[in-house]
């Protein structure tokens, strides 16, 4: 599915309505999920392409929040896959995820220094003394 | 061209390469056994493994679902569950379940091989904690296990071959509430390389476990068990899908009948047949290899395959924090868990237990989904809001409900649906119990409490979602009556003496634990005995 522009002016409206601007971040039109994002997007989850053009054609001019109100009532799968798909290309926005402190799911070498024996956490546990039924076998 | 291809015999036919199949196949090998495996999947294929990219957290539910409906791949067979309150999550591939599970190694306590004797209700094992201790030794050796000795709420063991994951800040936010408040927790078990370790490499908290490890430090079985067992000279045969078992008239079985994917039917005779197929694909086998003279299904004297199907119903808290917990890394994986509320109360108003699994909650698009949030919906004005209270700031408490045995809660084969090469379906029929039900609201609201107490400023219970029947438990009971169980204590069929089942369909109660140790120890006690007796053992003529 190739969304045209007219297309992706409209679900950047709907997507508005989900994330707006705000709090120093962009909106998601801002955050181009309609255009760069949408085609990310679809490269990853093709079969998403069905349910957006459902909801384009559901939406048939009407206001964006309109649209979304309709959706959360009536047809919460699709509006489950129009907020995966808004939010999703919104974080793949890297200006996004830098303002939000998220670089992805990067490399944290464990620390070989055990942190459970900081402040004598451990001990407590021990101190407490055995919790399981012994079963006399 | 012949209707049906006669594959070399062997000594043992195992079906499954999941955890049940590796750890009996590796036993038998060392034990100088012909084997073959049916595996009705392929190898995992990691190249869809994403944690390393930005798209990581999109191509989760795609890629890597557990649901075999969802995924519909050709390894799988579809489960009619629309007469069930939970969906079986499993996966079809070398390595079954252990390619997509969270890799919570939970030993079953003392009390869950002793339930009739200590509740009152349900059924006994016919064997102890003590008797299975030198299983999950071994086992966990193999399996790469990280963890602590010494937890309070086990007998005193030896140490784990790897040490425990780090608590992280979360981690340590809870265990201190846990110590104010005298309630027990622990530096969590996982089948999570901490370091390097035999083939597995150091873990690095992408908190991607369930979703494909880049790494190769989980303790999944295609890494841990089957390159080594190829080498052995294991026959692993993959994409062979189990029609069903071959019986002679001497009441034994012959092997199995299996299709290929090019739809071309093999014979695979073997003197043992092992099922190792998980609590519903194993009864499912059973029920399709009844024939005319067993109508019932095969070694099903009992009338008990298929029946008292337990799944462990779940439930999840989530707390937000003021502080970074750097919850969106991790081990997935838990980081503590806690057996305080696991031994039975009656005063609660239910039996039984749970165990609770603190997790990470994952990056920003998992912050936003209906999963864990339920009904305190992200969107609109106060997005960005949200997004920041949340991301990096939540902890997830994960509660493993234990499911007592019913009845009527059953794999039965469904009279319309069937798989790709159309052999019936499993269909599901399972209700919640009302036990259930109060034991699950009951830990749901105690784990608020753990993480209020660790200073949680909101928490979140979790709306119940089907897709959560990741334990397939119960479906060919253990026992020594043949008239009351499938199997003996060593997982032989009472009705077909060569035939074995070491699945966890064997369990006679479901504890409240993650399952893979006690399958896998199992697997290792029922193999070692298969091995110490082969020469006792019937075989076809």
């Amino acid at each position: 599915m190739i969304f045209n522009a007219t297309e992706r002016t409209i679900l950047a409206g709907l997507a508005d309505v989900l994330i707006p601007a705000g709090n120093g971040m962009p909106s998601a039109s801002e955050a181009g999920i309609a255009n760069e994002g949408l085609d990310r997007v679809l490269t990853v989850r093709p079969e998403i392409a069905d349910v957006l053009e459902s909801i384009l054609q559901m939406a048939d001019g009407r206001g964006s929040e309109r649209v979304i109100a309709e959706l959360q009532t009536n047809h919460p799968d699709a509006f489950g896959v129009l907020a995966e798909f808004a939010a999703a290309a919104y974080f793949l926005n890297a200006e996004v995820r830098k303002a939000i402190g998220y670089q992805g799911q990067t490399p944290h070498p464990i620390d070989p220094n055990p942190d459970y024996l900081e402040d004598g956490l451990l001990q407590s546990v021990m101190d407490r003394g055995l919790i399981y039924r012994p079963t006399g076998d | 061209m012949p209707s049906t291809y006669l594959d070399p015999p062997r000594d043992v036919l195992i079906i499954g390469a999941g955890p049940t199949g590796a750890v009996a196949a590796k036993r038998f090998a060392e034990a100088g056994m012909r084997i073959v495996v049916l595996e009705q999947g392929d190898w995992p294929d990691y190249s869809k493994a994403r944690a390393d990219h930005p798209d990581f957290e999109l191509t989760t539910g795609r890629n890597w679902s557990g649901n075999p409906n969802r995924r519909q791949a050709p390894s799988d067979y579809p489960i009619d569950d629309a007469q069930s309150d939970i969906s079986a999550v499993l996966y079809n591939a070398v390595g079954g379940g252990t390619v997509i599970y969270a890799a919570h190694w939970q030993r079953n306590m003392p009390s869950d091989f002793r339930v009739r004797t200590l509740d009152g209700i349900a059924d006994d094992w016919p064997l102890t904690y003590e008797e299975l201790e030198p299983y999950y030794e071994r086992v966990e050796i193999d399996f790469g296990v990280s963890g602590l000795a010494g937890d309070t709420a086990f007998p005193p063991g030896k140490d784990l071959p790897l040490p425990p994951a780090p608590l992280g800040p979360m981690g340590r936010i809870v265990a201190r509430a846990h110590n104010r408040m005298g309630w027990h927790w622990w530096p969590a078990p996982n089948a999570i390389a901490t370091r390097a370790y035999r083939n597995l490499n150091a873990c690095t908290q992408r908190a991607a476990c369930m979703w494909g490890c880049v790494e190769r430090a989980k303790g999944s079985v295609d890494h841990t068990h089957w390159p080594e067992l190829v080498k052995m000279g294991v026959r692993l045969i993959t994409g062979a899908r189990v029609r069903r078992l071959s019986v002679n008239g001497q009441g034994l079985v012959t092997g199995a009948v299996y299709v290929d994917r090019d739809g071309i039917e093999h014979s695979q005779n073997a003197a043992v047949t092992v099922l190792g197929a998980n609590g519903i694909g194993t009864p499912r086998i059973l029920l399709l290899s009844g024939g005319a003279k067993f109508p019932d299904g095969l070694a099903n004297s009992s009338g008990l395959v298929g029946r008292r199907l337990m799944m462990h119903p779940f439930g999840t808290v989530v707390g937000l924090f003021d502080e970074n917990l750097g919850s969106s890394h991790g081990v997935w994986g838990q980081h503590i868990h806690s057996l305080q509320f696991y031994e039975s109360d009656p005063a609660r108003g239910f039996l039984r237990g749970a165990k609770w699994g603190l997790q990470p909650t994952g990056g920003p698009l998992s912050m936003t989904r209906s999963y864990p949030w339920g009904d305190n919906p992200i969107w609109g004005p106060s997005f960005h809001t949200q997004l920041r209270k949340r991301l990096d700031h939540s902890a997830m408490w994960g509660i493993i409900c234990e499911d007592l045995p019913e009845a009527n809660n059953r794999v039965i084969l469904d009279s319309n649906l069937t798989d790709s090469d159309g052999i019936p379906a499993p269909k599901l029929l399972y209700r919640m119990s009302e036990n259930s039900r109060k034991l699950l609201q009951f830990h749901l609201e105690r784990a608020r409490e753990s993480l209020e107490a660790a200073g949680a400023k909101e928490t979140v219970i979790a709306p119940l979602i089907r897709e959560t029947g990741w334990h397939l438990l119960g479906t060919a009971k253990m026992g020594t009556d043949p008239k009351t169980s499938v199997v003996d204590a060593w997982g032989r069929c009472h009705d077909v003496p060569n035939l074995y089942i070491f699945d966890g369909s064997i369990w006679p109660t479901s504890s409240g634990m993650n399952p893979t140790a006690t399958i896998a120890a199992m697997a290792l006690r029922c193999a070692e005995h298969l091995v110490e007796e082969r020469k006792n053992q019937k075989v076809p003529g």
